[in-house]
């Protein structure tokens, strides 16, 4: 019986993270996730990727470091279904990502508090004017 | 159950639950609860409705719907809370984007607790619902000033609602 | 060309229990394309992770979705018990595994309902959901709850359950299969339930990979995509796996998949309960998270792929909890299915992606 779900963890700079995803695209890696954590000064973006030929289901992760302010480029060039996860990302945690097929703008969660999880975007960049006025 | 007055349509709303009793609502109209043989029939329509079966914690985003559903309602009408988030929000109530139960946004005349409910609490909530319906609706009979609403109600509506029917100046109607 | 209408379809609509906003761009009667609008049951449970510690938080877990609520939790578990190095026994892993096929029955039996109603057969809905009290009786049986039952818990199962429990639950199931077989027939063979069906929502292979498809939505234009492949717990112990397959691409071929996974369940859980080692349930969980230590796993639950991330800092508290659900990827899959359908056809093709929307906003 396979107890664990074997993991590979690379460290990914920003700057090449569209050509590094590109690559996995080329090679047919399956598309997983987008996850966003928020860090003592920075934020960090986790995209998961399973390979077409993985053993025991082995889950490859990108581990990105996003300083505050960093824009990031979107992937759903190369998979359309992560516009789910960019979209999330910008609305929760406060990233910018540019270059989504389909961008809401900051309006595809509704949430009651700017960037809930992560106070520290929230407090550097106060809602603009006119955006999520309906919470006031 | 010979207190039963009338046939209880209910329109069911998902405010930001987590779906376990929204399918226990659904649970309690299929065969092994029954709840068809009190003559509750589920309609998507709120100006059909007579109880309001709301779930979940309500959020930001949900409140202006469940809102909405609620104004559309003709009087009488019943609102039942079910399920713990609805009272109170239950396991969300910390929350960020939980406002923490249905009545802060609308007034709740039958509160279920139960984290998911049980069936046969709903189907207790929907009996107790057509009680309050009918003292309701007596109430209105009695009051002016709720007939008046009623009236303004259903000039926005479709239907007639049931003071236009008791009222004495439709005696045909009845 | 024709005028170009928007319908705006939900979020309270007859078909769907939870709210999802679609905005339908016509042109006459055919949908040419579908924006999403979520957040409806968006609380914000990832947050929460800082107030619960990691074994509270099981209970947070379950409640994220009360269909899948078996799943999260052991999903959740998995993904702590890999961050921490525990190792759970034999017994539990095949409990777990047991339970959760027996909620992949209630959720496909829900769904089939819902289907059913979702274009006019309301007797058949009665009937699917009338089968499908069998599996809750099940779990009321097991563990006292009907839909979140908290069996699940980081360290194994939380209770025994005896071989003879375990006998009769198979000879429950032997029982429900003859009348599903009834039902099963109705829905895949009628002829009024196949004109509505047939040819409907097409997605292809190609497309389906493109748009990273997972589940039973992704299996029924043949990807064989199944993480119970991945032999992660009891799984690795079957004779045999094979995912259910279907090359129809169409609303027809996502029923068809999902009323074969069902009879699969039974399979399964017949051939685990054959296996079941003896032995205790639950292993002691003690100390915290390390600092750092990152976890990432999957679990096959019945809408396809979920993925759980977990991150410790040193607490009891976890850094970090990620859930990704299977519904959240097939929106993508779920709009490009909308496109060039009739508007009679949109609620129907939204069931037959099984949307589960509390689990996608959580």
């Amino acid at each position: 019986m396979i107890r664990f779900q074997p993991n590979a963890f690379e460290a990914v700079e920003l700057d090449v993270l569209f050509e590094t995803v590109a690559d996995l695209r080329q090679r047919e890696y399956r598309f997983v996730q987008i996850c966003a954590t928020t860090l003592e000064d920075s934020c960090e973006l986790l995209y998961t990727f399973i390979a077409p030929d993985a053993i025991d289901g082995c889950l490859t992760g990108l581990v990105v470091n996003v300083p505050d302010g960093a824009s990031v480029p979107s992937i759903t060039e190369l998979y359309p279904a992560a516009f789910v996860f960019e979209n999330e990302t910008h609305d929760l945690f406060g990233i910018d990502i540019y270059g989504i097929n389909l961008d809401f703008q900051g309006e595809f969660y509704k949430v009651s508090q700017r960037f809930p999880m992560n106070p520290r975007a929230a407090e550097q960049r106060p809602a603009d004017e006119g955006k999520e006025a309906d919470h006031e | 159950m010979s207190n039963v007055g009338k046939s209880p349509w209910i329109i069911h709303y998902d405010g930001s639950s987590c779906n376990g009793c929204d399918i226990e609502v659904l649970a309690a109209l299929t065969p092994l609860y029954d709840a068809e043989r009190f003559g509750v029939v589920n309609t998507g329509n709120p100006k059909h409705a007579d109880i309001f079966v709301v779930t979940g914690g309500i959020n930001d985003q949900n409140a202006p719907v469940v809102k909405q559903i609620y104004d559309q309602m003709l009087e009488p009408k019943v609102v039942v809370a079910c399920g713990a988030c609805a009272c109170g929000g239950g396991v969300y109530q910390t929350c960020y984007n939980i406002l923490g139960g249905v009545d802060t946004v609308i007034p709740v005349d039958a509160y279920v607790p139960g984290c998911a409910i049980k069936p046969e609490s709903i189907l207790d909530a929907v009996i107790a619902g057509v009680g309050i319906l009918d003292e309701k609706a007596k109430a209105m009979k009695m009051n002016p000033a709720d007939k008046d609403r009623s009236e303004k109600d259903a000039s926005t509506g479709a239907h007639a609602s049931v003071a236009d029917v008791d009222d004495g100046t439709n005696a045909d109607a009845e | 060309m024709s005028k170009r209408t928007v319908v705006p379809f939900g979020p309270q609509h007859p078909v769907l229990p939870e709210p999802v906003h679609l905005d339908l761009v016509l042109e006459d009667e055919t949908v040419v394309n579908a924006i999403p609008r979520i957040g409806y049951v968006h609380r914000g449970l990832e947050k929460l992770v800082e107030k619960r510690d990691y074994t509270q938080f099981v209970y947070v877990t379950e409640r994220i979705c009360g269909i899948c609520s078996f799943g999260h939790s052991l999903g959740y578990s998995e993904c702590v018990e890999k961050l921490m190095g525990i190792e759970i026994t034999d017994r539990a892993a095949y409990l777990r595994v047991i339970f959760h096929e027996l909620s992949r029955m209630h959720s496909h039996l829900l769904w089939l309902g819902l289907l059913a109603d979702g274009f006019g057969f309301e007797a058949l809905f009665m009937h699917a959901w009338r089968l499908r009290e069998t599996v809750l009786d099940i779990f009321e049986e097991v563990t006292g709850g009907r839909v979140i039952f908290s069996a699940c818990d980081v360290g194994g199962f939380r209770q025994e359950v005896s071989n003879e429990t375990l006998a009769g639950i198979v000879a429950k199931l032997e029982r429900l299969r003859d009348e599903y077989r009834t039902i099963a027939k109705t829905l895949l063979e009628d002829s009024s339930v196949k004109s509505r069906m047939v040819g409907v929502g097409h997605i292809s292979t190609d497309k389906a990979l493109e748009l990273s498809m997972v589940g039973p939505f992704a299996r029924a234009s043949n990807v064989a995509t199944d993480e119970r492949l991945n032999g992660i717990g009891a799984y690795g112990d079957l004779a045999a796996f094979e995912p259910v397959l279907s090359d129809g691409g169409d609303c027809y071929a996502r029923c068809d998949v999902r009323v074969r996974e069902v009879l699969q369940s039974i399979d399964i859980i017949s051939e685990l309960v054959d296996k079941i080692p003896d032995g205790e349930v639950m292993v002691p969980v003690k100390g915290n998270p390390e600092d750092g230590a990152q976890a990432m796993t999957t679990l096959e639950q019945p809408r396809g792929q979920a993925f759980y991330y977990s991150k410790g800092n040193g607490t009891k508290n976890l850094a970090r909890m990620r859930v990704r659900t299977p519904t959240s990827q097939n929106i993508a899959g779920m709009v490009a299915a909308l496109s060039n359908v009739e508007l009679a056809d949109v609620p129907m093709v939204i069931l037959t992606i099984d949307p589960c929307i509390s689990c996608t906003e959580r």
